[in-house]
């Protein structure tokens, strides 16, 4: 199935064609990218688990990936930053680049991982301090000096709004946080390593509704500094925070658009009836 | 889940079908109570606009709760968006039919008997087939005839023009029927507003069909 636009904003016909949706698409596309993705296909040994994705991802913006279980956002996430190295018989061709390089061939993968940062579902703490947890990438950047870390832990604590609650236990087990704090540390520890973009794979599933409120009030913050992309179940969360919403569907990105477009008048039928419940 | 909430959609539905029947015969009986100066279902008309508010009531807190318990979108948050607008001019219509008959029955217990006004008929058949018109689209989740409704509008605003001047004209003749005029100046006032509420309950459900907003 070929994608016959690429900018951002369109939606799949049911013939598999794609057509431009948004008005002001074309407007928008002036501003920085920092994700241009062409033409991506995924195959899991013989299982083409991503089809033809093609879609734009703008700076400064938070774009949610929804979709039922299974459609492939998560993989598509973690292709960004090349998780999906890691998994055996995964293969992916067409064209990801970040901030105009290919990740396969012109970025590093060390350099691609500092600066594509990931938050995952359930938080994940190293079995060390709070001030390590934080410290832990800079110290494998290469820096030693505590004066240095001390101020990168602190500058990342306060951006990911947990200093003033952790503050005055930097030396305790991160292990003793509560589920919201250990995510929100995770983020700092994120930070630390100065990305500029930070994937979040349904980073408050597992959170109460204040940690999640938290959890979005502060991407919100960040995406003043960072990009982020943000796998969700969470219909409401996703028309709460983001900028733009991708929809897929069994491996195919079946439309991308603004989010008030796409919860308010959604081009693709596919689409209605996901965000209305009526299937998935 | 998603059959309570289709359930509670199709209530609305069906409660918003009985309301616009209510209102169709308050129109109705308005017009044959002006024409044919009757008192006795005036008052009918006049008592029923609480039938038509309870109503109206109603539908407004079913629509409310299916959006903050469903949290609904797409289609379905336009229709909930759109219906919760459309009723407030639904209740204005019924609001204004109590208030025609409230001014005949003023007018006639002056017993006067002014004859009809020239051309108030057209006007009132124009402006009733509006609201028919849009109640039809929508129930029947049609598309509005955008146009058609414009051009009737543009009707019943020359209709509007011309009976001002016929009522002016016939206070300056009969100067001692000018309280009854009076009366049907608000009359023809009323008429002209139940005109634009149609044309207002048109531009919701443009807005239902296309979430495009016409102001």
């Amino acid at each position: 199935m070929a994608l016959t636009t690429t900018t951002y904003g369109y939606t799949k016909e049911h013939s598999g064609e794609a057509r431009p949706v948004s008005a002001d698409a074309a407007a928008a596309d002036s501003g920085s990218l920092t994700f241009e993705i062409k033409h991506m296909d995924l195959f899991y040994g013989d299982h083409h688990a991503l089809k033809d994705v093609s879609m734009d991802v703008r700076t400064h913006e938070i774009t949610a990936l929804i979709g039922p279980s299974g459609c492939g956002k998560s993989t598509f996430l973690k292709s960004l930053n090349r998780m999906n190295d890691l998994v055996e018989n995964c293969r992916i061709t067409g064209d990801i680049r970040f901030e105009g390089k290919d990740i396969f061939r012109e970025v590093d993968l060390l350099a691609l991982r500092t600066r594509v940062g990931m938050v995952f579902q359930q938080p994940t703490p190293f079995p060390k301090s709070i001030f390590e947890n934080v410290a832990y990438g800079p110290r494998l950047q290469g820096i030693s000096n505590k004066g240095q870390l001390s101020e990168i832990v602190e500058q990342s604590l306060r951006q990911a709004a947990c200093w003033d609650e952790m503050k005055d236990r930097l030396n305790q087990s991160a292990l003793g946080l509560s589920g919201g704090q250990q995510q929100r540390l995770c983020i700092a520890r994120t930070l630390a390593a100065r990305p500029s973009v930070i994937l979040m794979d349904e980073p408050t599933s597992a959170l109460d509704p204040i940690s999640t409120q938290k959890i979005e009030d502060l991407a919100l913050e960040l995406k003043e500094k960072y990009t982020i992309i943000i796998v969700t179940h969470n219909m409401q969360q996703a028309k709460r925070i983001s900028d733009k919403t991708a929809f897929f569907l069994l491996g195919e990105l079946i439309e991308f658009d603004d989010t008030v477009k796409m919860f308010t008048d959604p081009s693709n039928p596919k689409t209605e009836e996901y965000i209305t419940g009526r299937f998935g | 889940m998603l059959e309570n909430y289709e359930k509670a959609m199709g209530e609305l539905h069906d409660r918003m079908s009985v309301l616009s029947m209510k209102l169709e015969k308050a129109m109705e009986d308005t017009w044959y109570a002006l024409e044919n100066k009757d008192l006795a279902l005036a008052d009918k008309v006049y008592r029923g606009d609480q039938d038509i508010n309870d109503l109206v009531r109603e539908c407004m807190q079913k629509d409310l709760s299916i959006s903050m318990l469903h949290d609904p979108v797409a289609r379905d948050w336009r229709y909930l968006m759109a219906t919760m607008k459309i009723l407030s001019d639904m209740e204005r219509i019924g609001d204004h039919c109590a208030d025609i008959c409230h001014y005949l029955i003023r007018m006639e217990n002056r017993h006067h008997n002014l004859p009809l006004l020239p051309g108030l008929k057209e006007m009132y058949g124009v402006m009733s087939s509006m609201v028919s018109d849009v109640l039809t689209f929508y129930n029947n989740q049609e598309k509005t005839d955008v146009e058609l409704m414009k051009d009737k509008d543009d009707i019943v605003d020359l209709a509007f023009d011309n009976l001002m001047e016929e009522i002016s004209k016939q206070i300056a003749e009969h100067p001692e029927y000018a309280r009854d005029y009076m009366s049907y100046v608000l009359i023809v006032k009323y008429v002209e507003r139940m005109a634009d509420h149609a044309s207002n309950i048109a531009d919701c459900i443009i807005y239902r069909d296309t979430s495009r907003i016409i102001v």
